[in-house]
């Protein structure tokens, strides 16, 4: 798609969602001290100081928050005290400040508000979409429009409902909580599809709930986009690498590319470590180390949580599955500035598969037994079968059906693991 | 093709019991050797095992068949894939270890084989391995440890090695329970997370209302902060009337007050008006009147001090005016005083030290004079000239002394050489007088000659005795060596008189000796003039020989002595001239006169030395002398001068001259008084007339009559007229005041001025002030409470506002939940691992056991219908258990099967080694059985014949020694054959 970065721009719009206020921080892992999570709980509330100063900066004509601006009903005074002073600081310098509520964060009555925001700050209502015109600095002007969830579960598609606006689609934009595609990772909730938003006359949408940055195109001029995050919240995938929001030129006729911001000032960062070439926890302990400094590198300043998978086939597999404090270990050896949350251990032994099923022994069998599974997951549950709690399978289920290629990557621990427990010590 | 051992007859040369006895086992099947007890069945099964494989057993076992060293023999004839083999084997029973195998040969077809050979032949079957696979004792059938060690080791080489499969699994449950539902303190399960994250949640509902209680505590900041500012606006009525009243009160105090001063001044007197300027400056008229009459004072005193001191010093008023005595002039009097005393004293002191040099003087011209007397050698002149000095004469002393050494070395040397002199003497004397006594022996020889050839003597004819007899003679050897000793000790060196002494006391002795005998002599008779030998006369000779000898070294070692000395003599006085010539020179050099010897001129350089001392102590003196006269005639110079000098300056200041200069010492500083005490009059006087004159000028405007009146009285009446107006000045000064402050209350409280209208009382005003300042305590009281409730509810909200209690919550539950995942996968993975793993194990040890326990296991059913299959667990590495599995699947571990049962699963075990043996070696080799039916109940025991004749039917030959009919019927029953023993 051609970028419009050479037509001249008539504003500035800041786009940013699920901005998470009052929870910014989710999991940092496993046994963190308190001193540090305390530490890296205070950095994490920057990230929208951040956000504010960036639209000062940028001299934005507009800011839409796409939802989720908190974490819970239940919010954080201190969170909502901090949000109204920052609204009244935009308004004060002439920013209009649109907010459409998600599914953390809906329009509901027992919404209890700690602070009144400013009068200029529009919150879009419920229901149907409202449109505001807003006038630039340059004179121009564009439409806002946008609806916020009724309920925290809100299944409909509130995208269509943008179809009957009579708004001129090179001069709107749209702002919603919405899960496009209906992405797995994230709730389902006011689903739609891309199709829907082609249709509604709208040339910017301003989109939020997934946490994954994704800007795509619509034509000349128009987009549709989520920022992500504005802080990663922890070592999820979807919650891993730069966060912040997008910066987005107001043409005179259109929108131009987005342009991605970063405010994050805690990053996450999932990384594996091949440990095939390391021969002892030693060895290991020294590649942990080496692939921390170098994202640490890549944090630019920030600090870092990272959670690391050890993989490969390795002649450390067994010292390393039977390490009960490897984390701790790890951390101690751990010369970086970056907070380790948690070490996956998904090596394989240094046995050739093959080889193993070569022999005629319980090895063998037990790779034979696990080879070619149709259904994982029935595999596994059967495997299970009134060795858990109901608890323990209600939540496992969960999380099978959240992730399906979390069954086969069970099977194979299980495989690997048994192989390791049976392999001859001698 | 798997060939075939079959034996057909084993011969017992001598083994055991034993002694050229057959055994004829007619080859293949099964054979049953039943015998008696004793019969020999073990005896033969035993041989038959070490002819096929070589001794086996233990060494002890070994000597049931014979004594140690014992050679025992056998052979067996059989056939080998249908050769005929012939086996023997001669072996020698050991003590301690089983006989050497080597003994065994075979002949196969022909052929010759050794040991080594045989084996080879038979597929390598050893002692050993026939005993464990070929050879089984019905008594041990049942035992594990023995049978089963063979078995498992064979079974396990199959199934390898590893860890064992019931600790995996408890492993495996452990790692669920950790993961899942451990609850033990500090435990992270899956179950214990997952209370906690139950718990974290109800605490973050219990926080979750911090924004309603945000809201309400704000308004209620808000309506307290009104409630304050309502109570500070009426702080501040109260406080502005509480003022204004007080206000009220002190304008009518004032007031009041105001008017009693006006009444006061009306009563009062005034100052008449000539007199008010001088009132007006009080203070300078009293300091003026005091000043006079102080001046006045002072000069008085200043002439009354100044009269004495001029009468003290006995002045007149002239003299007393004209003194110029200053500070200077009593420093400068005083100092030329100090000098006079100075040069007095040093005068004094020069005319004792001119006296005590001109006594020094005369002394010393005494001693002089008394010591060139002494030594009329040196003229006095020449002493002054040059006098001496101890160093100065420090050379000639040395040469003296040395004059003198060199005289006394001559002197002795004189006295040495008269003694040797007188030695010679003595010695020419003792040779004179050896030499008559020799002579007078008659020799008609000399000594020495004699000495050297003694001429034979004319015998004499003497008695002869036993005894010794000792010849009249015999004082005379030892006078002589007396007397030569004497010489030598006299004339001789010593260590040349030690010689000649002990030469002479030699002679003496041999002497002696020779003039006794000890041994009868025969009278000899001399004839007639034929001499005859005398011993005594011999040795007279000798002795006199001897002491001519002696006397004749004496006298030329003395003549030796006597030149020597002489030349010594000779030699020093040579060397005297040399020590006078120096001593000559150095007397020569001082100028002085050299004495005939040593001493003389010691002594004379001891005077002239004392009288050049004289001499310079004389000097000396004079010189002395001549200073201290110059230093005396000085010291009276000086001692004029400096009384003069003080003449003078005390002309120059004023002092009369009829006062004596020197007294001026205690009188000076009485003239310097004076001269102060006269400029000090004067100043007064001026003082005096200066004060008065004032005073009169400011009492001018009084008129003449105050000129009449005493300063003290015109004094006192202006205190009195300036104290009045000062009293009236103040009570003025006050009701102006007073007005002020009566103005400036009534503007800074108009309130006063409105309340001054309301015409209350005092008592009334009294009573409203005290109200008002109650209700004005109760006010602050009020606020005070409101400040502190707050204080409080601030504090509250900017505990909420910084309190970040949710986001820690959430961020604790979010790890938790993230922890509860991670070890609900962890414990997922060790619940499946466990449940597949016992699965698959499971199917394993069915499907999968080695074929030795196949082969045993199908031996079993075949003859045993209720079990089905055998199984064989590894234990670990090097044992294993054995179990049954019946028909309905049921397991039981040979260790809970009966004997008969156990010893059956062994027996087929065994067997099923033995086929796989035999597949192995390609050879089927003799089963020998030693009562295998032992501990069997009957249908065992048919179970087992059965087995046995299988193994018969797959080609081993099957020999069954069996004491017992059972035995034997069994193997009947199964087509066997019996051979009979004993």
């Amino acid at each position: 798609m051609t970028a419009r970065h050479d037509l001249p721009s008539v504003g500035t719009l800041v786009h940013a969602a699920d901005l998470h206020l009052g929870a910014p921080l989710n999991s940092l892992g496993t046994k963190v001290g308190e001193a540090q999570a305390q530490e890296l709980r205070a950095l994490a509330v920057q990230a929208f100081d951040r956000l504010v100063d960036l639209t000062l900066a940028q001299q934005a004509d507009i800011l839409v928050l796409a939802g989720d601006l908190y974490d819970q009903a239940d919010y954080e005074v201190g969170a909502q005290v901090r949000f109204v002073s920052a609204m009244r600081r935009l308004v004060e310098a002439g920013v209009r400040v649109f907010i459409a509520y998600g599914n953390h964060d809906p329009l509901v009555s027992t919404f209890r508000p700690a602070a009144t925001l400013p009068a200029e700050v529009t919150v879009f209502a419920a229901d149907r979409p409202q449109v505001h015109t807003v006038a630039l600095r340059s004179g121009h002007s564009v439409d806002v429009a946008g609806v916020s969830f009724g309920k925290q579960h809100e299944s409909a598609n509130l995208a269509r409902r943008f179809h009957q606006l009579a708004t001129n689609p090179r001069r709107t934009i749209g702002v919603l909580h919405t899960n496009v595609g209906s992405n797995d990772q994230h709730g389902d909730y006011a689903p739609c599809t891309v199709a829907d938003l082609e249709v509604a006359p709208v040339g910017y949408w301003a989109l939020g709930h997934i946490h994954d940055r994704t800007i795509q195109s619509l034509g000349a001029g128009r987009w549709w986009a989520y920022p992500g995050n504005l802080q990663g919240r922890s070592t999820k995938a979807t919650e891993c690498g730069p966060k912040g929001a997008l910066v987005v030129p107001i043409l005179a006729d259109g929108f131009g590319e987005p342009r991605f911001h970063a405010s994050d000032t805690v990053r996450f960062a999932r990384s594996d470590v091949d440990a095939s070439t390391a021969d002892n926890l030693g060895d290991t302990l020294d590649l942990i180390v080496t692939q921390l400094a170098e994202l640490e590198e890549q944090a630019d300043g920030r600090s870092l949580v990272a959670r690391l998978r050890l993989t490969g086939s390795s002649a450390a597999h067994h010292a390393l599955t039977t390490q009960a404090d490897l984390l701790h270990l790890a951390r101690e050896q751990n010369t970086t500035g970056v907070l380790i949350s948690t070490i996956e251990v998904a090596t394989r032994p240094r046995v050739d598969r093959d080889q193993v099923l070569a022999r005629d022994n319980l090895q063998s069998d037990i790779v034979r037994a696990l080879d070619g599974v149709d259904n994982p997951s029935d595999r596994l549950l059967g495997l299970l079968d009134g060795q858990i709690s109901g608890l323990a399978d209600a939540r496992l289920r969960k999380q099978l059906e959240a992730d399906p290629s979390l069954a086969n990557a069970l099977l194979t621990r299980v495989e690997t693991l048994l192989i390791d427990l049976l392999e001859d010590p001698s | 093709m798997t060939g075939q051992l079959l034996i057909d007859e084993v011969y017992a040369t001598r083994f055991g019991g034993l002694d050229n006895t057959a055994l004829a086992l007619g080859g293949e099947g099964l054979v049953v050797v039943h015998g008696p007890n004793e019969s020999g069945k073990t005896t033969f099964a035993t041989l038959l095992a070490w002819l096929l494989a070589g001794p086996s057993g233990a060494p002890a076992d070994s000597l049931r068949f014979g004594a140690p060293h014992d050679q025992v023999s056998g052979r067996l004839d059989g056939r080998l894939n249908g050769q005929s083999v012939r086996i023997e084997g001669v072996f020698k029973l050991l003590l301690k270890r089983l006989p050497n195998a080597n003994g065994l040969t075979a002949q196969l077809a022909g052929t010759k084989l050794d040991l080594s050979g045989w084996r080879t032949t038979i597929g390598g079957i050893d002692a050993k391995v026939l005993t464990a696979t070929y050879r089984m004792w019905g008594a041990d059938l049942h035992d594990d440890e023995d049978v089963l060690a063979e078995i498992t080791q064979t079974a396990l080489t199959g199934m390898g090695r590893g860890p064992r499969l019931a600790d995996v699994v408890e492993r495996l449950q452990n790692m669920r329970i950790e993961h899942l539902t451990a609850r033990s303190e500090g435990a992270e399960s899956f179950s214990t997370l997952g209370v906690r994250r139950t718990a974290i949640e109800a605490e973050i509902k219990a926080i979750g209302d911090n924004a309603t209680t945000y809201r309400t505590v704000e308004s209620d900041v808000s309506r307290l902060a009104d409630q304050l500012h309502a109570s500070r606006v009426r702080a501040s009525q109260l406080t502005t009337d509480v003022a204004a009243i007080k206000a009220l009160q002190s304008v009518t105090k004032e007031r009041a007050r105001e008017r009693a001063i006006t009444d006061e001044l009306n009563a009062m007197a005034t100052v008449p008006a000539d007199w008010m300027p001088l009132v007006e400056q009080v203070d300078h008229m009293v300091a003026t009147a005091t000043a006079a009459e102080t001046a006045v004072g002072t000069a008085r005193t200043a002439e009354r001090d100044l009269r004495a001191a001029v009468a003290a010093v006995g002045l007149d008023d002239a003299q007393a005016d004209h003194l110029r005595v200053t500070h200077a002039t009593v420093t400068t009097v005083q100092v030329a005083l100090t000098r006079l005393d100075t040069a007095r004293t040093t005068q004094q002191t020069a005319e004792a030290n001119h006296r005590g040099a001109q006594i020094a003087a005369t002394a010393a011209d005494d001693d002089a004079r008394r010591a060139l007397a002494a030594c009329p050698e040196v003229s006095a002149d020449v002493l002054t000239a040059r006098p001496l000095a101890e160093t100065d004469v420090r050379g000639l002393r040395g040469a003296v002394a040395e004059w003198a050494t060199a005289e006394r070395q001559v002197v002795a040397a004189h006295t040495t050489v008269s003694a040797a002199e007188r030695r010679l003497e003595i010695a020419a004397g003792a040779l004179e007088t050896a030499r008559a006594q020799w002579d007078r022996l008659g020799t008609g020889t000399t000594a020495q000659l004699w000495r050297a050839a003694p001429a034979p003597v004319p015998p004499v004819e003497v008695p002869t005795s036993d005894a010794t007899t000792p010849t009249s003679r015999a004082w005379l050897p030892v006078a002589v060596a007396g007397a030569v000793a004497l010489v030598a000790v006299l004339a001789l060196p010593r260590w040349a008189a030690v010689g000649v002494t002990a030469a002479a006391f030699a002679g003496m002795v041999l002497a002696v000796r020779r003039g006794r005998t000890t041994t009868p002599t025969p009278p000899v008779t001399a004839p007639a003039p034929s001499p005859i030998i005398d011993p005594a006369i011999d040795a007279e000779r000798l002795e006199a020989a001897n002491a001519v000898i002696a006397a004749e070294l004496g006298v030329d070692q003395a003549r030796s002595e006597l030149q020597r000395v002489q030349a010594d003599l000779t030699r020093l006085q040579r060397d005297l001239v040399n020590p006078r010539q120096a001593v000559d020179d150095e007397c020569r050099h001082l100028s002085l006169a050299m004495g005939d010897t040593p001493a003389a001129t010691s002594s004379l350089v001891d005077r002239a030395l004392s009288a050049s001392n004289a001499v310079t102590a004389q000097a000396k003196a004079r010189q002395h002398l001549g200073q201290v006269h110059s230093a005396l005639q000085q010291a009276g110079d000086d001692v004029t001068r400096v009384l003069a000098e003080l003449c003078a300056t005390l002309a120059e200041a004023g002092v009369p001259a009829d006062l004596a200069c020197e007294p001026m010492a205690g009188s000076i500083d009485a003239l310097r008084q004076v001269t102060d005490l006269v400029a000090k009059h004067r100043v007064a006087e001026r003082d005096a007339d200066e004060a008065r004159q004032t005073f009169e000028t400011l009492i001018e405007p009084l008129g003449p009559e105050a000129a009449e009146r005493s300063r003290a009285s015109l004094v006192t009446e202006l205190e009195q007229l300036a104290a009045l107006h000062a009293e009236r000045t103040r009570l003025s000064d006050e009701r102006s005041r007073l007005e002020h402050d009566i103005t400036t209350r009534l503007r800074e409280h108009p309130v006063a001025k409105d309340l001054a209208a309301q015409r209350r009382s005092d008592a009334e005003w009294e009573a409203e002030l005290a109200q008002r300042q109650d209700d004005l305590a109760q006010s602050e009281e009020e606020r005070d409470d409101l400040n502190r409730r707050l204080g409080e509810l601030r504090q509250t909200m900017e505990q909420l506002l910084d309190s970040d209690q949710l986001t820690q919550k959430r961020l604790e539950l979010g790890m938790i939940s993230e922890r509860a995942d991670e070890q609900l996968l962890a414990g997922v993975v060790a619940a499946a691992a466990r449940s597949l793993l016992g699965s698959v194990a499971a199917e394993r040890r069915r499907n999968h056991q080695p074929e030795l326990v196949a082969r045993a296991g199908s031996l079993l059913a075949s003859v045993a219908p209720d079990w089905k299959q055998l199984l064989v667990d590894p234990i670990d590495s090097g044992s294993a258990e054995v179990t049954v599995v019946d028909a309905a699947g049921a397991e039981l571990a040979t260790s809970r099967l009966s004997t008969g049962a156990r010893a059956l699963t062994h027996l087929a075990l065994r067997l099923a080694t033995a086929e796989l043996d035999a597949e192995r070696r390609r050879l089927r080799f003799p089963i020998i059985c030693d009562d295998p039916l032992v501990h069997l109940d009957d249908e065992r025991a048919q179970a087992v014949m059965s087995l046995l004749a299988q193994a018969a039917e797959h080609g081993h030959q099957v020999i069954v020694f069996t004491c017992h009919g059972r035995t034997v019927d069994a193997a009947l029953a199964v087509g066997g054959r019996v051979v009979s023993l004993g």
